[in-house]
Order: C-alpha cells, then sequence, then structure tokens
C-alpha cells in the first residue's frame, strides 16, 4: 500500500521542484506547481516568497565561496566566434544569465544570453533558444529588443541581441506608479511593437511587464519572444499551455486553441494598462483555478471604481481590451494604441481643466472655511453633540474625551447602560451611553489602557495595560498589569503582575473567575480572579502576541501575532493543532462570534478573514487601510469593523461589500463594540472621540433579489445556482456570498429539470460545451469546478 | 583541490609526531577561519560609510580576530565538522560583536549626531538582506537559534564558505538532504527576519 505523503514532505519536494527550476534557468509559479495540490498553494507561495526574499544569503555563499573554483566564471573574457567578446553579469534568471558583451566587428556593446553555463546543455533547451532567437531576429521594430546572432559554442547557445541598459516594467513597478497619461504612453508604445509582431505574423502570448525591458530613456522594448508562435503554428493547433495565467485571456485559459489569435496579445495589454493604472491586476484569484474561473467569466472591476480620478475614456480603452469575447476587443493592437494616445490627449486635456477647476474651487473653498471652522466647532462641543447635528441620521452623539486622549479599546457595559473606554491617558472612562456624558474615571494604571472585559453582572471591570509615549516614541511603558475594577465603587479591586511586555489582549471566564492574558512578551497567562494569582502560562510560539480570542467552554485559544499567523491552540492537552495563514501583517484584533463557530482576524494588510473553529479561511473582507478592530452583533450574523480609514463598516456575514458605512470620524477609528441588543454600535478614534451610532435593521437588505434566483437560497445553504438566461449565479462550497458569472460564453439554451440545468454555450458563433449542472455542483469538462455532486 | 580535502590533510598534520609540522598545520586552519571572518565582516561593515568614518574598521577587526585566534589555537579539533562547528561559532560570536560595538547603546553610532545607527544601507526592495547592523547582529542571533542541523548548514556554507557539495562530504549527508536543510534554514531565518522587520 502506498503511503499519501505529509504535507510537509508534498511542499518539500514542491519546493525541490521549484529550485531544481530554478536551477536550469526556469521560473515556475507556485500556481504551476500546485495545479495537483491546491491546498499546498497558499504555503508554497509563501515559502517561495521568503526564499526570494533570502535569495541574498546564496548569492553571498556564492561570491564568498573559496577553493580554486571559487567566483570562478569562465565565461567573461572569452571571445566568441572572434568576434563577440563577453564582459560582464548583467542578470541572472529565468532563462540563464544575461552578459554585456561587445562585437569587436562592429565595434558596438551587445548583450549576450546563454542558458546557466554550469548546467549541460539538453538538446531540447538549445533547440528551443535557438528557435527563440530566430523568432526575434525576424522582427525590426524600435519597441522590440532586436536579436542580431546565434552563436554555437562549446555545446552552449549564446544569443547575441541589442544591449538595454535599464529595467524591466516589473521591477520599476516595484518602485513607483505611472499616471494615467504617462501608463497610456506606455501601453501604446508597446501596443506598436505588438502590432509589428502581429505585422510579421507573431502572437506574443506572453506580454507582462517582466518582459517589458524601460531603456534609459525611459522607452519600453518587447522581449522574450520564448513562446511566441506563428499563426501557421496556430492554425496547426499546436498546444498553448505557457503564459502567465493572471495576464492570458479567456480564450487561452480555456484551451480553446482555434480562438487563439491576436486578440490574446491585445487582453494581455488591458491587462497591463489595468495594472498600471491601478497597480493591481484585474483578476485576483487566490487560486489558479480561481484566477481561471474569474478571467473566463468575471467582469474586472471598472477601474474608476476604485479610482474615480482616472480618466474615464482610458478606462473605456482597458475594459474594452479586457473584454471576454475576442471579436468585442480592440480589432488590432494598432488600432488599441491610437485609441490610447486618444485617451491621453484627453487625459491631459482633463488635467489641465482639473487644475483650472481647482484654482476656481479654492476661491470657493477660502469663501467656505471661515463657515466651516465654525461649524465644526459647533459639531464637536465638549458636551455631547446632538442626533442630526454631524448630517448623519445615524449619529445618536458624539463626545471628546478630556483631557484629550484617545480611546483604543471600548466596552458596553452587560445592561447596556454605560460604555467604558480604555484611554492612552492610563484613565479608563465610564460614560452614559444615553448621552455621551462622562460618569466618572478609573484611575490606577500607569501605562495605556489596552483592553477591558465587563462582567456579567456588570459590578467588576477587567483591564490590561502596557505602552507609553516618550517624546513622541511609542515604547513599552512601566505598567504590564491585568487590574479589576468595582465599576460602582470606581476603585481598584486588585492587580495582577506578571507579565513584562504590554498586556494587549484578555479574554474573561468571569462564571469560573479566570482571566486569560496575551501579551507582547510571546506568553499567554492564565490568572485566577478569585485569588488574585497567576495559574499558568505558556508562549504559544509567537514572538510577539497581538492578539487572542478564546473559546472558554471548548479551551480553544486563537493568538495572533506580529508576524500576520494566528495559531489555533488546544488548551488541554495544550498542543497547537493548526496555523491559519493568511495576513501578512500584524494580526491586529480576533473576535469569536457569540456561537463561536466563527472567528474574525482583523490585520494591518488592510484585511478581515473570516475563519471556521477548525482555523479554516472562509472569508476575505478587503479594507483600505489598517483595521484595528471588529465587533460581531449579538445575533452573530454581522458585524462591524473598525479601519484606520476613519470609517466604521457594518457588514453581514454573506455581503461582499459593507452593508452600511458610518462616516464621521476625522481621524483612523480604533476600537468598536456593539450594545447588547444590538441595535446601538459605539466607535472610538484617534480624533479623540467617542461615537455612537444607530444599526438599522438590514433583514431586507442582507439578501437582495436577483432575476432568476432557485429556491436554493439562502447563501449559506447553497452551493449552486440559478440561471436567467443571461448569467449564471453560483455559491461556491466555503463561500458565503453567491458569485454571479456574467457569462463571457453565451448561453444557447437551457433546461430547468427540478434542480437541474443543461446548458449549451456558445462561443464564436460555436458551440463549445454543454454543461450539466445539478444542486450542489458545477461539474463540467474544461472548465474548473469546485462543487460537489448531491451524493458527497 | 577543494577546500575540505586541503583541510583534513590539515588535521591529520595537527597530529603529526613533529611539534613543527603540527603548528605550521595549526596556523593555516586558523588563517583560513580568520580570512573567512575578515571577508564576512567586510561585507557586514564594509558599506557601511560612516564606520569608515568613525574609525579604522581594522582596528577593531584585529581584536576579533585576535580573539579568534586564541579560541582556536586552544583547541584541537579531531574531524572538518568538529573545527567548522567550532569555527563557525567564534566568527558569529565576533560578527555580533562587531556589530554591537558599532550600534549597541555604548556603540560609536550612538553617538554620532550625523546619522549613526539608523543609516540602512541599500538592500534590493523585498529582500530581507540586513540593511544595518542592527539587523545583522539580530541575522546572527536567529542563526544561532536554528535547529542544530540546519544551524550546521549554514555554518559551513555561510560562515565557512563551503561550497555545497563540500559541506555534505564533511557532514557525511547527501546532496539533496543538504539542499534540503539549507533551505529549511532559508525559509526559517527568512520567516524570522520578515517576523522582526515587522516589528
Amino acid at each position: 500500500m502506498s503511503k499519501q505523503p505529509s504535507p510537509e514532505d508534498a511542499l518539500d519536494r514542491l519546493l525541490l521542484q521549484w529550485e531544481e527550476a530554478k536551477e536550469r534557468g526556469e521560473e515556475l509559479t507556485a500556481e504551476q506547481l500546485c495545479a495537483e495540490c491546491p491546498e499546498l498553494l497558499e504555503p508554497l507561495r509563501r515559502q517561495i516568497a521568503l526564499l526570494k526574499k533570502m535569495a541574498w544569503m546564496e548569492q553571498e555563499v556564492a561570491e564568498l565561496a573559496e577553493g580554486p573554483q571559487a567566483g570562478a566564471d569562465p565565461l567573461p573574457g572569452q571571445v566568441l566566434l572572434g568576434r563577440y567578446r563577453i564582459e560582464q553579469l548583467l542578470s541572472q534568471g529565468g532563462f540563464g544569465r544575461v552578459y554585456r558583451g561587445f562585437d569587436l566587428e562592429l565595434q558596438r556593446p551587445v548583450a549576450v544570453k546563454v542558458a546557466r553555463p554550469d548546467r549541460p546543455l539538453s538538446e531540447k533547451l538549445a533547440e528551443s533558444l535557438l528557435q527563440e532567437a530566430r523568432r526575434a531576429a525576424k522582427l525590426r521594430h524600435p519597441g522590440v529588443v532586436s536579436v542580431y546572432d546565434v552563436v554555437r559554442h562549446q555545446g552552449q547557445v549564446f544569443i547575441i541581441s541589442q544591449l538595454v541598459v535599464g529595467q524591466s516594467l516589473a521591477e520599476v513597478l516595484e518602485q513607483r506608479r505611472f499616471s494615467p497619461p504617462e501608463a497610456a504612453e506606455l501601453v501604446a508604445k508597446v501596443a506598436e511593437a505588438v502590432q509589428h509582431a502581429h505585422d510579421c505574423g507573431f502572437v506574443h502570448l506572453d506580454i507582462k511587464p517582466g518582459n517589458i525591458l524601460l531603456d534609459s530613456r525611459g522607452q519600453p522594448l518587447l522581449t522574450d519572444f520564448g513562446i511566441a508562435i506563428t499563426r501557421e503554428q496556430l492554425a496547426q493547433q499546436e498546444a498553448i499551455t505557457s503564459g502567465t495565467l493572471p495576464y492570458m485571456a479567456p480564450e487561452q485559459v480555456a484551451g480553446e486553441v482555434s480562438l487563439v489569435d491576436f486578440p490574446a496579445d491585445i487582453h494581455a495589454l488591458g491587462v497591463l494598462l489595468y495594472e498600471l493604472l491601478t497597480g493591481e491586476l484585474p483578476y485576483q484569484g487566490k487560486t489558479p483555478a480561481e484566477l481561471r474561473q474569474q478571467i473566463l467569466f468575471r467582469h474586472p472591476p471598472a477601474p474608476r471604481q476604485q479610482h474615480p480620478q482616472l480618466p474615464a475614456a482610458l478606462e473605456a480603452v482597458c475594459l474594452k481590451a479586457l473584454a471576454k469575447h475576442p471579436a468585442d476587443r480592440f480589432a488590432s493592437a494598432g488600432e488599441m494604441a491610437r485609441a490610447l494616445h486618444e485617451a491621453r490627449h484627453k487625459a491631459e486635456a482633463h488635467k489641465w481643466l482639473h487644475r483650472f477647476s481647482v484654482v476656481i474651487g479654492l476661491v470657493g473653498l477660502l469663501a467656505a472655511v471661515g463657515w466651516g471652522v465654525w461649524t465644526v466647532q459647533k459639531s464637536l462641543p465638549k458636551q455631547p453633540a446632538g442626533p442630526g447635528e454631524e448630517h448623519a441620521p445615524e449619529i445618536i452623539w458624539a463626545t471628546r474625551l478630556e483631557p484629550a486622549t484617545f480611546a483604543p479599546c471600548v466596552v458596553f457595559s452587560p445592561t447596556g447602560d454605560m460604555i467604558a473606554a480604555g484611554g492612552m491617558d492610563n484613565t479608563i472612562r465610564l460614560l452614559d451611553a444615553a448621552t455621551g456624558r462622562e460618569l466618572g474615571k478609573l484611575q490606577g494604571h500607569e501605562s495605556w489602557v489596552r483592553c477591558l472585559s465587563w462582567s456579567p453582572e456588570g459590578q467588576r471591570l477587567l483591564s490590561g495595560s502596557g505602552g507609553a509615549n516618550i517624546n513622541g516614541k511609542v515604547h513599552l511603558g512601566s505598567d504590564h498589569s491585568v487590574r479589576v475594577w468595582s465599576v460602582k465603587g470606581r476603585k481598584e479591586l486588585f492587580c495582577l503582575k506578571g507579565h513584562v511586555a504590554p498586556v494587549v489582549t484578555v479574554a474573561v471566564d468571569w462564571e469560573k473567575g479566570h482571566a486569560l492574558t496575551g501579551s507582547n512578551d510571546g506568553t499567554v497567562r492564565l490568572w485566577d480572579l478569585e485569588q488574585g494569582k497567576e495559574l499558568w502560562q505558556f508562549s504559544p510560539q509567537v514572538s510577539s502576541i497581538s492578539a487572542i480570542a478564546w473559546a472558554i467552554g471548548d479551551r480553544h485559544l486563537f493568538v495572533g501575532g506580529r508576524d500576520g499567523v494566528i495559531r489555533l491552540w488546544l488548551l488541554e492537552p495544550r498542543k497547537q493543532i493548526a496555523v491559519m495563514n493568511q495576513h501578512h501583517a500584524t494580526v491586529k484584533y480576533l473576535c469569536l462570534s457569540p456561537d463561536r463557530k466563527y472567528l474574525l482576524s482583523c490585520s494591518s494588510d488592510h484585511t478581515v478573514c473570516l475563519w471556521n473553529r477548525e482555523g479554516k479561511l472562509l472569508r476575505v473582507y478587503p479594507h483600505p487601510n489598517r483595521v484595528t478592530w471588529a465587533a460581531f452583533t449579538p445575533q452573530g450574523r454581522r458585524f462591524a469593523t473598525g479601519c484606520l480609514d476613519g470609517i466604521v463598516r457594518f457588514w453581514s456575514l454573506a455581503s461582499k461589500r459593507p452593508l452600511k458605512e458610518y462616516r464621521g470620524h476625522q481621524g483612523g477609528v480604533l476600537a468598536v463594540a456593539f450594545s447588547p441588543d444590538g441595535k446601538q454600535l459605539v466607535s472610538t478614534s484617534n480624533d479623540g472621540t467617542v461615537r455612537l451610532w444607530r444599526v438599522p435593521d438590514f433583514s431586507d437588505a442582507e439578501h437582495p433579489k436577483l432575476p432568476g434566483w432557485s429556491d436554493l437560497y439562502p447563501p449559506e445553504e447553497a452551493k449552486v445556482l440559478a440561471f436567467d438566461g443571461h448569467s449564471c449565479i453560483v455559491t461556491p462550497l466555503e463561500r458565503f456570498a453567491p458569485v454571479t458569472i456574467e457569462a463571457w460564453v453565451r448561453p444557447k439554451s437551457y433546461l430547468a429539470a427540478g434542480c437541474q440545468f443543461i446548458v449549451g454555450a456558445t462561443f464564436g458563433g460555436l458551440l463549445v460545451s454543454g454543461w450539466f449542472c445539478a444542486a450542489g455542483s458545477w461539474p463540467r469538462s474544461g472548465f474548473p469546478c469546485r462543487g460537489k455532486t448531491p451524493g458527497d | 583541490m577543494g577546500h575540505t580535502t586541503r583541510l583534513e590533510l590539515f588535521l591529520d598534520r595537527m597530529h603529526h609526531p613533529d611539534a613543527a609540522v603540527r603548528r605550521s598545520a595549526q596556523e593555516e586552519l586558523i588563517a583560513h577561519t580568520c580570512k573567512r571572518l575578515r571577508l564576512l565582516a567586510r561585507k557586514m561593515l564594509g558599506c557601511y560609510p560612516n564606520v569608515h568614518r568613525w574609525a579604522e574598521t581594522d582596528d577593531v577587526l584585529q581584536g576579533a580576530l585576535l580573539r579568534l585566534h586564541r579560541a582556536l589555537a586552544e583547541v584541537r579539533p579531531e574531524t572538518s565538522r568538529q573545527f567548522y562547528s567550532l569555527a563557525a561559532m567564534q566568527i558569529r560570536r565576533e560578527l555580533l560583536d562587531l556589530a554591537r560595538h558599532y550600534y549597541g547603546p555604548n556603540g560609536w553610532g550612538r553617538r554620532h549626531q550625523s546619522n549613526g545607527h539608523e543609516t540602512v544601507l541599500t538592500v534590493p526592495d523585498g529582500s530581507l538582506a540586513p540593511g544595518s547592523l542592527e539587523e545583522w547582529s539580530r541575522f546572527h542571533e536567529e542563526v544561532e537559534a536554528l535547529p542544530e542541523e540546519q544551524k550546521e548548514v549554514v555554518n559551513l556554507l555561510w560562515y565557512g564558505g563551503l561550497r555545497q557539495a563540500e559541506a555534505a562530504q564533511v557532514l557525511g549527508i547527501s546532496h539533496s538532504t543538504l539542499k534540503r536543510l539549507w533551505r529549511k534554514a532559508r525559509v526559517r531565518l527568512g520567516q524570522r527576519l520578515e517576523g522582526l522587520q515587522r516589528e
């Protein structure tokens, strides 16, 4: 019986494959390697990223290695065919190495490309290098890197080409963004080069930033005709599986060889333009399967949705190039270039108009400022503001903390009549929930109050402390204690000391009298509140704990760290049972749903993630800035998030976008909490205010009715799907919200038989496939499928 | 002749009945390690402009070399593996001291108004290559904290300057095992350095 390799072994093998390919000069992506095992994609991607970031060690080991062959690259100094002198290594990557060389005959610098000299060159690789050179040698255009010659020397193939001194667009993109006119001009120039390749009968099929070099004047040159093929080859229907997935056209992804032609390059130009304009790729699938599905079926979000300042004309060019159907794209790359030039001129005119209107606007603004200052002062009085004063009907009151401070944590009393806000002035303020008036202060901490918990009977409050601001810099502070307070008596009952760094998070089992605290010192400690002593402590392998969530009943403990990783621990017997890798920056806050089925994690990476209790990622809620806090409603199906962009967002677990955004804070939101009845929401901000908001009833708005929906909804239950003749709607497993598939394929006919659908789809007037969809399934040939059959 | 083979010969000579042969072998071994320390220290300090301005790096390095010399002179390693493990530990210790010497609380960098410890070297974007002496110091500390077998591989390749085939031979493991350990060490170091960077 063959033994299944452990995930660690499997990951090891994939990394080995990746490294070996790298040594051969090939760059394999995590997606390519994980085609058979998508569950390993994330860890693999992470490890590859780490290895790339640590490549300096390998390079330096090679540089500093000793011995007779140390650093001895035999190539520099050699002269190929008595003509090309190899001078200096310029780069090492995908294919092998690129050297600066010199053509002794024509007395000009050249680039010499060679497969890794330390590896024997297989006949296949030699042939593919030769083919690439032959292909590129036919092209002569200022926007295409010219190939001058191909040389066979001592079993190696050397490609002699134009020397471009500069960087690849991919490298430049890592350093800076392009303005819309710059982006338009650059893509237009690349499009002209692509048109030239098309005129010569080539389809490039791998246009991406890494294959565009920018010379010292910033002029783009298209390179790497490694997988380009001629129309004749296309006509012979040779397989086209290469390419770089995010830049591939739907017909390329679908493997519809008969449909792959020049428009595939136009699609890639569209992706490139989109990336330059928005800084993001149009499709952001997390797995190759998801990405393929998006390329095939989803329309990319319009660039102006996220960046409204972008010129509409450029957006139109971009979206046209990204059309799913090849016939809907530009008729040629040249046409796209012309459209881009036109859009660029419009954009520049728009810019001047905009500047002019800004000047006019400024005059108006100056007049308004005097009035505005007066209004702001009115709207944020020392005493609570009345409803409606901030033009937001949902605000109940806003109050400024006096003396001025920020509250990094906030909690409602169990009766809902009081709010406690822990301040950076080492004080806990008790506020009247009805008016926002301050009822009293709890003073005793010597550092910031970082976390709070209110006992169910409302009599006691527990706080954790740490952190101080010294000369404008954040320090650990001197007080790393946990204190328990009498709310009525406004006094400290006792103080628990033991942590040696700020106590940033606390979870309390008030019934048992146990408090679990997490600290930046990397320990979690359990305290007995009756006896006022530490029961135990342990280090959950996190160097700096930033958040914990404790499922009190079943002893599950989630520990988030500054490394972005959440670890799931079982407390009895104590062992780590899951490592949740999704965030790539500090986990700021963890929050369990009241039924303990779900966990929300907030992170500095601008996302909130929803996990199940086994540590499986269910959903990601993107935010425009760092997310500081999340709170579930008492019913547990909705939640609110606080974000440093100053907006409190109210979400349904099923929603892709917030159901509501509460705007009013003038600074980042630090903490949020719901009232016990879920009808009010309190938020604190680094504008120094606390605000109470009204939570509307979203029961209807949450489940929008869509045409053609089957009765399989609600989304928690349904796995598939509805079909209205134009679009399919499917809820993939593990997801809550439906995904609307806006068909690139044109449905020909469908038949609804109970919960079954038979769909014929056309593409380019050709019936390409018949799909069979049953309830809970999405099976068909060719396209990725993530569903299960009803029997599963 | 590969370095390890030469080293094995040195080690043989260290047990030679003739004291003069022993001494010369030991000198050669120590010279090799010192050369390595010098290389790594130059790498760490070399592109650190202010260090040059404050002092002649070699003065400080000289002190480190002397200590290394003394430490190695006291021992008689039996095998090349033992030798490398010891040498790497000493090199790491000296490099840590050197780093702290410049950026630590009483380091020269601290006392200089003009910039000092916060100067960060230009490292490629996204790379976790240490950019400051403080980061170098953390790097060496993180190597120290690696699991034993990974640490040994880093010792040989990084601190010892051996090539992979030589290192595999010294450790008596296959080349592929060595590569796996080297990879794991880099991933682990990457994770730790990334975590520290975020903090």
